[in-house]
């Protein structure tokens, strides 16, 4: 859909006033729920999210059991305020979908094969929307982890790159998400650059796309400090404590 | 010196030096820490620990105080499920499923499982054996059914004298109790 907004600006500035390589505000808080096992609540931006984990326990119905490692269930679920319009609540196709996508990407970094046939549950609750959600949800849903103690190899991130207005933008906003050209949201395993996810909407050449895969693997990069800060912040008072 | 703090994926050594044990992982002859927590090296056993910061998964071990829920009980066993370890805020992770042969519920000689646990009871026991199978025994004082339900009516029972009965119906029943029977909040578990 073309539309008449205007994405970029005479000066180079996006709507909400950003670079184009600049991300939105982000904040992130580890353990925020008592009775949680792992709990995260991130804002980036205008997103607001809360991941909680629980588990591993044992995987119901029996059937879905991997008797040589755990299964991961995550499940990305929207409050019906968090858009503008109310969202009829409960699973759509596209909330099915990121489930999948999130599962798969934490699968990867989670030591699965340390508790076979146990579940991961990781909930992931959007209460505010406002463009790339699965980055945001996936991100907090890894701070979530962490808070509950679940081996893993890394802490996966998520981050996006797009095109507006033929030019290609870090962490794309509402406006830019509806009216711009391509989105592409990655997940990476930071220490490696392992690709834990990856999707795209709409059209990118393969120059594009390979200026928006650098861009938002540069933006994972700095999702990841923030993540590892607010871990830092909440377990050092805790290490310094015992040490006391 | 004080101790770091370390997060998933962060090295801690290599193969050639130290082993790999809780809380660390080895890829391609590197250690690296699976959970965030302090480093810590067992210099007796050449071990790479991370000692955990945040709460872990609670897996069984031999020695643990536990509360189990009877699903069945068999003349020469009971099957119980493992809800509880004393001691943890997490549930149990893993294998939950245990049983108590007949020769571990007491010191003395018994002769059918399945007079001293009914299905639902909720007994204290301590583990004796975590792999190829959980067991458990409830051969001490404080081990023993600690909640148990009328067969007839389904009230629970209470306990008198050396017996359990029932304030509902007045079923007099019999049960290898713990020493606290009766005394545990379940809810405040």
């Amino acid at each position: 859909m073309k539309s008449d907004i205007k994405l970029i600006t005479d000066e180079g500035k996006r709507l909400d006033g950003r670079g184009p390589h600049d991300l939105r505000k982000i904040k992130i808080e580890a353990g925020v729920l008592h009775r949680a096992d792992g709990s995260c609540y991130l804002e980036w931006g205008g997103n607001k999210v809360l991941a909680a984990v629980y588990g591993p326990r044992e995987a119901v119905p029996r059937h879905t059991q991997n008797p040589l490692k755990a299964i991961v269930q995550a499940r990305y679920n929207m409050a019906a305020f968090s858009v503008e319009d109310r969202k009829r609540p409960g699973p759509d196709r596209r909330s099915v979908e990121i489930s999948k996508v999130i599962s798969e990407a934490l699968e990867k970094v989670i030591l699965t094969e340390y508790f076979p046939r146990a579940s991961i549950d990781v909930n992931i609750e959007v209460l505010d929307a406002e463009a790339g959600t699965r980055c945001a949800g996936l991100s907090a849903a890894a701070v979530a982890l962490v808070d509950a103690g679940i081996p893993m190899r890394d802490i996966p991130v998520a981050c996006a790159a797009g095109k507006i207005e033929g030019q290609v933008v870090l962490d794309l906003g509402k406006e830019e998400d509806n009216f711009g050209d391509a989105d592409l949201p990655i997940a990476i395993s930071p220490r490696t650059d392992e690709v834990l996810l990856l999707q795209m909407d709409g059209h990118f050449t393969v120059n594009e796309f390979n200026q928006a895969f650098d861009l938002a693997l540069k933006g994972c990069h700095t999702v990841s400090e923030i993540q590892k800060k607010a871990i830092l912040e909440k377990y050092q008072s805790v290490v310094a404590e015992v040490q006391e | 010196m004080k101790d770091k703090l370390v997060m998933p994926g962060d090295q801690l050594s290599t193969s050639e030096e130290l082993l790999p044990g809780d809380g660390t992982f080895e890829e391609n002859g590197i250690i690296r820490a699976a959970r965030i927590g302090t480093y810590i090296i067992d210099e007796k056993h050449r071990t790479a620990i991370v000692k955990p910061a945040s709460s872990t998964p609670v897996l069984l071990k031999k020695g643990d105080v536990v509360i189990a829920k009877v699903i069945v009980a068999k003349p020469t066993m009971i099957i119980a499920d493992v809800v509880h370890v004393t001691g943890k805020k997490r549930s149990v992770s893993g294998d939950t499923d245990a049983t108590i042969h007949v020769k571990e519920i007491a010191q003395g000689f018994i002769k059918d499982a399945s007079t001293e646990y009914k299905t639902e009871d909720y007994i204290r026991a301590k583990v004796i054996q975590v792999k190829p199978s959980v067991q458990l025994q409830t051969k001490d004082r404080n081990f023993g059914a600690i909640k148990a339900l009328c067969s007839k009516c389904r009230h629970a029972l209470v306990k008198k004298g050396h017996g359990l009965e029932c304030e509902n119906c007045g079923n007099k029943e019999h049960r290898r109790i713990a020493d606290d029977y009766g005394a545990l909040d379940m809810k405040k578990l």
